[in-house]
């Protein structure tokens, strides 16, 4: 049986996940400081999901837990609903291939350099980053 | 005068890139909304991805796309 994180467990990596973020978003990147801060969320998920793979801990919220049980369970996507987002996934590497390899970046602006305008901007960086931890933590969830 | 022109023209170009990445972002979230009410088969976003997630081969996958994008915009 998986470990149920407690919720102190629960707050306390909310609150890493925070602290991360808030020094994340005070970074600037090229630096040794967004280095440290994105490797250590990218550790830190990457070892709760071999841990969530062996089965020693659950990443679901207790609560979330219990209305699993209870909840029907929904039909699955469809081929052609997995065919229309293969496209467009697709149509948006391409066209991101494309202008990042013909220059300048000022007439092709990728996609990063898109967030740019985002992860320019403390707050907005801080909560884009809290977001991908999330992101991450989502991953290693159970379907 | 060429000059000129070659200003010019890289701002077509990149009026033309923005507006192809909002036609994108338009067909993303008309996808999504018509998966919300369930027109012509398709379905949101969120449920593709649970279902690639459910496969080993898919969650890999995305967590390799997802620790790219993480060092991509906030380290490079």
């Amino acid at each position: 049986v998986p470990w149920r994180p407690p919720i102190w467990t629960i707050t306390l990596a909310l609150c890493a996940a925070a602290a991360d973020s808030g020094l994340a978003a005070t970074s600037r990147p090229f630096t040794w400081r967004a280095e440290v801060t994105t490797g250590i969320g990218i550790a830190a998920l990457m070892l709760i999901g071999l841990a969530s793979i062996r089965g020693l801990v659950s990443v679901r919220l207790p609560s979330r837990q219990e209305d699993a049980a209870a909840r029907p369970l929904r039909t699955p996507p469809g081929r052609r609903a997995a065919l229309a987002w293969g496209t467009l996934a697709s149509a948006v590497v391409i066209f991101e291939l494309i202008n990042f390899f013909v220059p300048p970046r000022s007439s092709h602006p990728t996609i990063s350099s898109l967030l740019d305008v985002l992860t320019g901007h403390e707050v907005l960086r801080g909560a884009l980053f809290a977001t991908w931890l999330g992101a991450g933590w989502w991953l290693w969830g159970k379907s | 005068m060429a000059g000129r022109r070659l200003v010019a023209l890289g701002e077509v170009v990149r009026v033309a890139t923005l507006a192809i990445w909002g036609a994108l972002a338009a067909c993303a979230t008309g996808l999504e909304m018509a998966g919300r009410r369930g027109i012509a088969g398709a379905a949101p976003l969120g449920r593709v991805l649970v279902v690639l997630r459910s496969k080993s081969a898919g969650r890999a996958a995305l967590v390799i796309f997802w620790m790219w994008f993480g060092w991509h915009v906030f380290v490079r």
